[in-house]
């Protein structure tokens, strides 16, 4: 009983502040339960705004990468990018930081929620190569051969970090020969009695014109003198050409002289090179001359060395009696065939012409022989020929003695005639067609027919048709074939014509060689630059240039046009009531409109449209009122204190000048400027004077861009008095920003800056005329001088600043008739522009920076 | 007469909560429950701040991503510097602003803060 009652108080023993206890747990576990909960939902806001964050810093960045690499393209920011740019390379992985700020401050903080940029980064990666390059550094996009440079932008926002890059092309312009690119086009000229003595260096386009004749005026040769003075580095000329003087012409790696005509050479022509061959160079790389034409080599040529060697390629090679190719190991091309003139007059020496009109054909024609004759190198006449391989895709005769220190490719027959000389052949004979083998060949008379001094062998992939001849000249079957082959089969006797026909098919040279066929002659398509490929490359580097060296469009038809006049009598419309030649230009007979004297007058041009008369002190507008080209054809025409306006962000306006009679009065004063030089304006005419059909730019004649004019009236954000066409005529401030120059016939170029330098920034074509740089005056006109030229490309941010003391310079493409003297150094100028002067925005913002599609990184 | 003086002697008050701990543990209460409401409010805020920011971000992506705002910058020709060496230049940038969410978006809370709207800037057009 006690027990129970003492268990029954036991029980109802209850602790002190126990249930407080139990409350105060519960309360913690609901405490803990409660901040985690809070903490979970704090978690996902923090997530949400690192979220946003994100895409903020992402967009900041990308918008700072897009802004930068746009903005660099713009003028007032040249200098920093040529800056950036010219050091990203060496900067190697590091790149280059450039700050960037904003605000009074400073701030690297750029405001409103869009983050801190805490780093922008140029960092260099390699070139646009072609696929087939390899090596550190070499990426294909486009081939472009062009830099490739990272952007990077860093942004930091709310403890989120970002980096986004953009992957752009720049052309860094570093490392590049004046004159690069567009090079030096001379067009269409006649040194006369003056010789001109080029000096350019390349890539040169020297065209010529094509009623130029001083050689032959019966024939269609196209001719034209360097002195020898001439010093040139690559180039390609237009047309034939004589060479009489010793020029020099130094060619690096891949570099060439193509001549687009007929190429007749006397004296010396001296091709240097510092080019050694390596193992894995490609034909690309040797330096060349390629002659399209026939090669008359009357002189010497001296093509590299035996080290250093310099291809030649040629249609036609007239292989004069006094003509050498000495201290070279040069391999000749001749795609079609090898004539050699010392052997029974078999041509008239005179007549290249003739030759030309079939030198060339397609690769394998064989229509036509290469003859091999007295083609001789050794002790007979030791310094008279050496050469590399000999390659031809015609036939080939080897008469007399003939010594060829390479191989010989033969694309169609071979002819063997040992009737006085034998054949040494250092190399392999390989011959995609038959050879045939006349009369003893060899030194030693005991081996009759052999190639005694044969140390290749031959491929042939037809049949051999082997003869001799006997004492009196009659053909008698040959002998001795097995010596040839290792296993002669029995030959087949053709009596009819006396040939004994050994199957080859069945018999095996010694080694058997791997058969020769046309397609392993070379390609020179990829291996030469030619008119096309120079068309080719001012349209692709430059861009819009490609009317540089084409043929007139033929444009202008004979439905009509109109002239509308603005001024003091209103708007007056005009038909002109054209008709289209043959060529679809309209000619001077044909125009009835505008004419006469006018004087004040605003004239509109909005519509393509022929001008004749004498216009003085006429502003004209021109608009184009659509999009199609607006052509302007020049004929009988005085411009006197005329400007032409030319708004062209629409349309290009193309100024037209007869191809036969248009020139430029160099007697009164200034240049003609026309917007873009068209090749039917580069005939030139040998008549410098005359009236009625001349276009005549008098003085302060000027064509001027709309946004040129809007510079010039609006603001003094380009100090024109730096660039003055008169000296000391306030007046006559004018420069010609981003126009092509262009006149025909003779024309002086007298633009000039009061301290004596000269500013082109567009192209100058003057293809009749001579480039004429006068210190002393504007209107005279008596050569060069000492005055400097300050050429700018209108799409590279590069300047040229020659020094007063040399002749003449250009950076721009140059087109003129004939160069007094035209000398360029191999040299990198850069200069900044003139103090206080804002730069001249030029073509369409100029830099070449573009950003690469579809690499970008987040 | 001792087993009624025994039951005297043994009875003693009950041990429970005294009035002070009752008072003590309902104050407790109060405020822990009243943390505890503050605290799911503060949660349901941030639940509802959160599920806003993601959806703007959602939404607005697409206009900051392709640029395509069609609304008038909210800034324009802002400088914004740039040094390498002696060499500044400069750009002038137009800044654009994502679209606000629309009045009839369901996934929207209304009257709930969020993040501002995304923004980007490109080169001014003048």
């Amino acid at each position: 009983m006690l027990m129970k009652k003492l268990g029954k108080e036991t029980k109802r023993k209850i602790y002190r502040g126990s249930v407080l206890f139990t409350v105060l747990v519960v309360m913690v576990v609901m405490l803990i339960l409660t901040i985690a909960t809070i903490s979970l939902a704090g978690e996902a806001s923090r997530r949400a705004y690192s979220n946003y964050f994100d895409h903020q810093t992402t967009s900041t960045a990308r918008s700072v990468v897009d802004s930068v690499i746009e903005a660099l393209k713009e003028d007032k920011n040249k200098d920093l990018a040529v800056a950036i740019l010219n050091n990203v390379e060496a900067a190697g992985e590091k790149g280059i930081p450039v700050d960037i700020s904003y605000g009074p401050e400073n701030s690297k903080n750029l405001g409103d929620g869009l983050g801190t940029v805490s780093s922008l980064v140029f960092t260099y990666v390699g070139k646009d190569q072609a696929p087939e390059k390899t090596g550190d550094k070499c990426y294909y996009i486009t081939g472009s051969k062009k830099d490739i440079i990272k952007v990077t932008a860093t942004v930091v926002q709310g403890g989120v970090t970002n980096t986004y890059s953009q992957y752009v092309i720049g052309d860094t312009l570093k490392n590049i020969r004046s004159s690069s690119g567009g090079g030096l086009i001379a067009l269409g000229g006649y040194s006369g009695s003056g010789s001109p003595q080029l000096h350019a260096m390349s890539p040169a386009y020297i065209g010529i014109a094509d009623d130029f004749d001083i050689y032959d005026n019966n024939k269609n040769s196209k001719l034209v003198n360097f002195t020898d003075d001439t010093k040139m580095n690559s180039a390609v000329i237009n047309s034939s050409f004589v060479l009489k003087t010793n020029p020099f012409v130094y060619l690096t790696k891949g570099d060439g002289i193509s001549i687009m005509g007929n190429f007749e050479q006397y004296n010396t022509l001296k091709l240097d090179t510092n080019y050694t061959p390596q193992a894995t160079d490609s034909l690309k790389d040797y330096p060349y001359i390629y002659v399209k034409g026939a090669y008359k080599l009357c002189g010497e040529i001296k093509a590299g060395s035996d080290s250093n060697p310099v291809n030649i390629y040629c249609g036609r090679f007239l292989y004069g009696e006094s003509g050498k190719i000495t201290d070279s190991n040069a391999n000749i091309y001749c795609y079609n065939t090898f004539d050699t003139l010392s052997r029974s007059n078999m041509y008239d020496t005179s007549d290249v012409a003739n030759y030309a009109k079939s030198s060339w054909s397609q690769l394998g024609n064989s229509a036509t022989d290469s003859k091999l004759i007295d083609w001789v190198r050794g002790a007979a006449i030791p310094d008279k020929f050496k050469t590399g391989n000999f390659c031809t895709s015609g036939n080939l005769y080897m008469l007399g003695k003939v010594d060829v220190s390479g191989d010989v490719y033969v694309g169609g027959d071979l002819y063997i005639d040992g009737f006085t000389k034998d054949p040494i052949i250092g190399g392999k004979i390989y011959v995609n067609g038959k050879v045939r083998v006349k009369d003893t060949v060899g030194l030693d008379a005991g081996y009759k027919g052999r190639f005694d001094k044969l140390n290749g062998k031959i491929c042939c992939n037809g049949d051999i048709k082997y003869y001799s001849t006997d004492a009196s000249g009659v053909d008698v079957d040959g002998e001795d074939v097995d010596k040839l082959f290792q296993n002669p089969a029995a030959p087949v006797e053709n009596k009819d014509n006396k040939f004994v026909v050994y199957d080859v098919s069945k018999m095996t040279l010694s080694p058997v060689i791997t058969a020769f066929t046309k397609g392993d002659l070379k390609d020179l398509s990829e291996v030469v630059v030619t008119t096309e490929g120079v068309k080719k490359s001012m349209y692709d580097e430059k861009g819009g240039y490609k009317d540089a060296i084409n043929k007139s469009e033929g444009l202008i038809t004979g439905t009509g046009y109109y002239v509308y006049k603005g001024g003091t009598s209103g708007v007056i419309s005009a038909t002109i009531d054209g008709t289209a030649a043959a060529d679809g230009v309209i000619k001077a007979d044909t125009v009835t409109l505008p004419g006469g004297k006018t004087y004040g007058y605003k004239a509109k041009i909005t519509e393509s449209c022929m001008l004749t008369g004498n216009f003085e002190n006429i502003n004209f507008y021109v608009e184009p009122s659509g999009t199609d080209k607006l052509w302007i054809n020049l004929h009988n025409v005085v411009f006197s204190g005329c400007n032409f306006v030319i708004d062209d962000s629409k349309a290009e306006i193309i100024f037209y000048l007869p191809t036969d009679s248009s020139q430029i009065n160099e007697g009164t004063g200034s240049a003609g400027v026309l917007k873009k030089y068209e090749d039917h304006i580069s005939a030139a005419s040998t008549d410098y004077t005359g009236y009625d059909n001349y276009v005549h730019f008098k003085t302060n004649t000027i064509v001027m861009s709309k946004e040129y004019l809007g510079r010039f009236l609006s603001e003094s954000s380009i100090n024109l008095k730096k660039y003055p066409l008169k000296d000391g005529d306030s007046s006559n401030d004018w420069m010609l920003p981003a126009i092509s120059i262009c006149a025909a016939d003779k024309a002086n170029v007298l633009y000039r800056t009061s301290d004596g330098m000269f500013t082109f920034t567009g192209d100058v074509c003057i293809p009749g005329g001579t480039v004429d740089v006068n210190k002393g005056g504007f209107t005279e006109g008596s050569g060069i001088s000492n005055a400097g030229l300050n050429f700018k490309y209108p799409e590279t941010l590069q300047y040229e600043d020659l020094p007063i003391t040399k002749p003449v310079g250009c950076f721009g493409s140059i087109i003129a008739g004939s160069f007094q003297k035209l000398s360029n150094e191999f040299d990198t100028y850069y200069i900044d522009n003139p103090a206080d002067d804002e730069p001249v925005k030029v073509g369409d913002g100029g830099y070449a920076w573009t950003p690469i599609p579809g690499y970008a990184n987040f | 007469m001792k087993n009624r003086v025994f039951n005297l002697k043994k009875k003693k008050p009950l041990k429970g909560m005294t009035l002070l701990e009752v008072i003590i543990a309902m104050l407790i209460m109060v405020i822990l429950a009243s943390i505890l409401i503050e605290s799911c409010v503060c949660i349901i805020g941030n639940i509802r701040v959160a599920k806003n920011v993601n959806h703007k971000v959602n939404v607005q992506t697409h206009d900051v991503e392709y640029r395509s705002v069609k609304e008038a910058a909210y800034e324009e020709n802002d400088v914004i510097n740039l040094k390498y060496g002696d060499k500044e230049g400069s750009i002038k940038v137009d800044r654009y602003k994502a679209l606000d969410i629309p009045e009839d978006d369901k996934e929207h809370i209304k009257g709930v803060m969020d993040a501002d709207n995304l923004k980007y800037f490109k080169l001014a057009k003048s």
